[in-house]
């Protein structure tokens, strides 16, 4: 920091000097969240202490609270999702019921929408447009929604009347994939809206409480994670594959075990992998067999998860969801622990800025 | 040992026996005047302060608030009327047994109580008895016990007490209180309610409290009679109902709300036979609740639980310095509600007390051992012992084994609900010095408690919250109660402190736990001249971490509450009181972002007749 100080200084003093030469080229000002991890911590609920972390690209700078930082207010309350997209960063924040929309390069805040909303959750941009998934009241079943706003002015376009609990989104061939996992009860299906209309136009059977998507070439693969052991009856997870051009389930793969509860579904290069419990399994598309690569030991558990350039993010609360918790970073190749920050309260998400 | 089962043994057949031998008089009117003489005569090596009726009726309705200005006690509190918790040495809310009348009194479900849901008008008095006392109480009595008492007097008294008050708010207050004994009965009946829309400003920002409207009314009716000269009936009964919208937070708005209803009955037939004293008592307990996330919806989840205890305690008294007492007991639990189904517990319980007179010296020994097939029940033990140097000198020590059982969440709740749990146990002792001169009485104890198994919902691999029995904790710290009396000229001047430095340290991390203040401190005057008098009620609070890691915490604060009174009429006994509360306006909270009210006012008028 002092150094660029020292450097701005420097500029000021050649400006002065020599007022209209063309020598030194205009200070390009560098945004400062260029390049690096952005890691979301959700704070805990009903105390409005969500944060956003930065770490750099050469992973030795870290910075906490950057939204603050950069404009001065604090994020707001229970922050769930960021949605990157072009040179946005749409943040949902759930307990506040808004959307906070930032450059994800600066973080200098581009706007705020607060209306329209209701226990959002997570957020996708297509034509121009912002879909949000929202529960409503947690505990009314019939009140879910998805909510469309207009990327460029940010106004309010439409609520699209869902199924309950709409969670991630997904967007292809335009068109929106909603997995409803069910927010406070329980979902199997993924809704799909047409874009040029805003309509539901199918909803398609999955496993229960689908919690994670991926789109390769015209396929969707829903991973599904099964009921929990004290729901009802405990369901075991299922990996289904659909065609996004008929929305016809073309492939299913049921777990063995239905106390194997599977998640964060992702690819890497021609890998898929998913976890169950702190376990990284790969997962051979041809095969339909999971493979377990190695254990994520030092996680309370997988709070936030993603992989990237042959590395496993972990976000990690303490065990009692008090005080910072952790960023941790594995190798894919051998899962040895590669680094490890302390970052904000409850991290949940890592999102990258490269 | 071997004594003990040798007058245990001697008991047995002397229960055919109709031994002849003098009563203490002293212990048998605690039989006839206390609902729990336990406390009275079972507290060897601990300390126990008595709020009388004078400081209840002073302070408003609500348990927290008293116990905040007149106890080393910390209280974390969501609001003005809202949920609050007890923190005593350092203990978490549920390592905290609130009594009413001898009986055990918190929540099946949560394991604790919201201290804003009693109503401290209906009670004679108020007792904190700080350490250890699962032997007599049971689960919870860890960090220490409080005590909600109604006594009986038999003396031709017939007296009515009126209280009316009105604050800032939107606050309304009233109680009556009616006594009326003769030699052979006596009956008490209690009334109050308090109501208040509870839309006080945030403090430093342009919100106020919102959803926080609240009202509560509590019943309370005793009733003593003898049936003869040996043989004495009593009757307790108590009801409580409260309505509360849950306030939001300063980030959140709230439109939630919380119904409680909750009904206690105590029936208990008392014999004097010779040396013996005989005590069959039968309670019924009932707790209800029902939570609407939105007020203006008809979705709800609720909760109720059933509690009928029976309960024979026999004491013998061995020589007129020693006393032994045997209990047996049943209690019968059933409860269910919202992700809880036919949750049960039956628990059978054998204690044995002994207590021992040695002129300077006294000491107490107890045992306790429950069976039950809901958990693994430890052995209970209590020794304490007073020894009195001088006039001027008391010493106390005291050790036990106490234990908190897992809780009808802990055990039955559907997600994640665990059978396997075993109580909490702590190993603790004190050391007591208490200190008198005529109008001058200090107390200073210093404790350590070593708590293992403590029962925490921890989420699993698969993300899901299950309780275990995690870590362990040590507490330690000093706690101190003075007091001190005296006239200045003609008029009367008192004034009390209290001061508490807790160290709660979790054994895995080393570092202090959550919502716990290092330091309380509190200080209390009271003065009259003549028709007029004038309180003071003041606190510190210390700074308390609210992150297991110790990084995030609370600032400490200040609070004062300043108070006048007249007498306007001597018959009917006429007052009339003015009080502000908060005086400085501090900005203060005991959770974050649950802003608490800055200055406030109250007036109440008093009518004895």
């Amino acid at each position: 920091m002092n150094y660029k100080h020292l450097l701005l200084s420097f500029v000021f003093l050649f400006n002065s000097c020599e007022k209209d030469t063309d020598c030194c080229p205009m200070l390009e000002e560098k945004a400062e969240f260029q390049s690096g991890i952005l890691i979301l911590n959700e704070g805990n609920y009903g105390r409005g202490n969500a944060s956003v972390s930065f770490i750099d690209s050469d992973m030795e700078e870290m910075q906490s609270s950057i939204f603050f930082n950069i404009n001065g207010r604090d994020l707001g309350d229970t922050a769930q999702n960021i949605k990157m997209h072009e040179e946005f960063a749409i943040i949902v924040v759930n307990a506040s019921n808004k959307l906070e929309i930032v450059n994800r390069y600066t973080f200098e805040s581009i706007a705020t929408i607060d209306v329209e909303l209701m226990n959002p959750r997570y957020a996708e941009v297509v034509n121009d447009k912002i879909y949000v998934s929202n529960w409503g009241d947690g505990m009314d079943p019939d009140d879910d929604f998805v909510a469309v706003f207009e990327l460029s002015d940010f106004s309010f376009l439409k609520s699209i009347s869902v199924a309950e609990g709409p969670e991630k989104v997904l967007a292809a061939n335009d068109k929106v994939f909603v997995a409803h996992k069910g927010g406070f009860s329980y979902n199997n299906i993924v809704s799909v809206i047409n874009t040029p209309n805003n309509e539901v136009e199918t909803e398609i059977e999955v496993g229960d409480l689908p919690n994670s998507m991926v789109l390769e070439g015209n396929d969707l693969w829903v991973l599904s994670g099964g009921k929990p052991s004290y729901a009802e009856t405990e369901t075991a997870g299922k990996l289904s594959r659909i065609d996004i051009t008929n929305n016809q389930v073309t492939e299913e793969f049921d777990f063995q075990d239905r106390s194997l509860h599977p998640d964060n579904l992702n690819l890497e290069g021609n890998n898929a992998y998913l976890t169950i419990g702190k376990t990284l399994f790969s997962y051979d598309m041809n095969t339909k067999q999971p493979t377990s690569e190695f254990k994520l030991e030092e996680p309370a558990f997988l709070y936030g998860f993603g992989i990237h350039n042959g590395k496993v993010y972990v976000a990690s609360p303490n065990a009692d969801f008090t005080g910072d918790g952790t960023l941790y970073i594995y190798d894919l190749v051998n899962g040895n622990l590669s680094d490890q920050f302390s970052v904000g309260v409850n991290p949940n998400g890592i999102y990258f800025n490269d | 040992m071997n004594r003990n089962l040798y007058h245990l043994i001697f008991i047995l057949f002397c229960c055919c026996y109709s031994a002849v031998a003098q009563t203490d008089s002293i212990n048998w009117l605690d039989e006839v005047r206390l609902s729990d003489v336990k406390l009275k005569q079972n507290s060897e090596g601990q300390f126990v302060k008595e709020l009388g009726d004078s400081l209840i009726r002073q302070n408003e309705p609500l348990l927290t608030t008293l116990l905040k200005f007149n106890s080393p006690f910390f209280f974390r509190e969501n609001g003005y009327g809202m949920v609050s918790s007890v923190s005593v040495r350092g203990t978490g809310a549920a390592q905290t047994a609130l009594v009413w009348n001898g009986i055990n009194i918190n929540s099946q479900f949560t394991g604790q109580t919201d201290f804003n849901t009693i109503n401290t008008q209906v009670f004679d008095n108020i007792s904190l008895r700080p350490g250890g006392g699962s032997v007599v109480y049971g689960s919870g009595a860890i960090g220490g016990t409080i005590h909600l008492n109604n006594d009986f007097s038999f003396e031709e008294e017939r007296e009515n007490y009126l209280q009316l008050g009105y604050g800032s708010f939107d606050t309304y207050q009233a109680n009556y209180n009616g006594s009326f004994s003769n030699e052979k009965t006596s009956l008490n009946i209690a009334i109050s309610g308090i109501s208040s829309e509870n839309d006080y400003k945030y403090l430093g920002t342009d919100k106020q409290n919102e959803n926080g409207d609240f009202y509560n009314v509590s019943l309370n009716t005793s009733l003593a009679g003898w049936l003869n000269d040996a043989n004495i009936l009593k009757f307790y009964s108590n009801y409580y109902q409260g309505d509360r919208g849950f306030s939001g937070t300063l980030n959140l708005p709230s439109n939630s709300k919380y119904e409680d209803r909750n009904s206690r009955n105590l029936f208990e037939w008392k014999s004097f036979l010779g040396s013996f004293t005989s005590s069959l008592k039968l309670a019924w307990i009932r707790e209800e609740f029902k939570y609407y996330e939105n007020r203006n919806s008809d979705n709800f989840s609720f909760g109720e639980a059933d509690t009928g205890i029976v309960k024979y305690d026999l004491g013998y008294e061995v020589s007129s310095h020693i006393k032994l007492n045997f209990i047996a007991d049943y209690t019968n639990i059933n409860g269910g509600g919202s992700g809880i189904e036919n949750a049960e517990r039956r628990v059978g319980g054998f204690s044995g007390l002994w207590s021992h007179e040695l002129g300077k010296l006294n000491y107490e020994l107890s045992l306790r051992q429950e069976l039950t097939d809901n958990y693994d029940s430890p052995l209970l033990f209590s020794a304490g012992v007073n020894f009195r140097f001088s006039e001027n000198y008391l010493l106390r020590i005291n050790t036990s084994r106490n234990f908190r059982i897992p809780t009808f969440n802990d055990l039955f709740w559907q997600s994640g609900g665990n059978r396997e749990l075993d109580p909490e146990t702590s190993l603790q002792g004190e050391i007591g010095n208490e200190i008198r001169f005529q109008n001058f009485q200090f107390n200073l104890t210093a404790y350590f408690m070593d708590i293992d198994d403590l029962i925490r919902w921890i989420p699993g691999e698969d993300g899901m919250w299950r309780p275990l029995n995690t870590s362990s904790v040590h507490n330690y710290g000093i706690e101190s109660f003075a007091s001190w009396f005296t006239n200045i000229g003609q008029n009367p001047i008192r004034i009390s402190g209290n001061y508490a430095f807790t160290r709660s340290i979790n054994q895995e991390s080393d570092k202090q736990l959550i919502y716990t203040p290092q330091h309380k401190l509190t200080f209390s005057a009271g003065y009259e001249i003549g028709d007029l008098s004038f309180s003071l009620q003041s606190l510190y609070n210390g700074s308390i971490y609210t992150s297991s890691d110790n990084k995030y915490e609370l600032d400490s604060y200040k609070l004062v509450n300043l108070g006048a009174g007249y007498a306007i009429t001597k018959t009917p006994e006429t007052r009339l009181e003015f009080r502000v509360n908060n005086l400085f306006n501090e900005k203060y909270q005991s959770l974050p972002s649950r802003i608490m009210p800055g200055r406030s006012f109250n007036t109440s008028l008093t009518i004895k007749f």
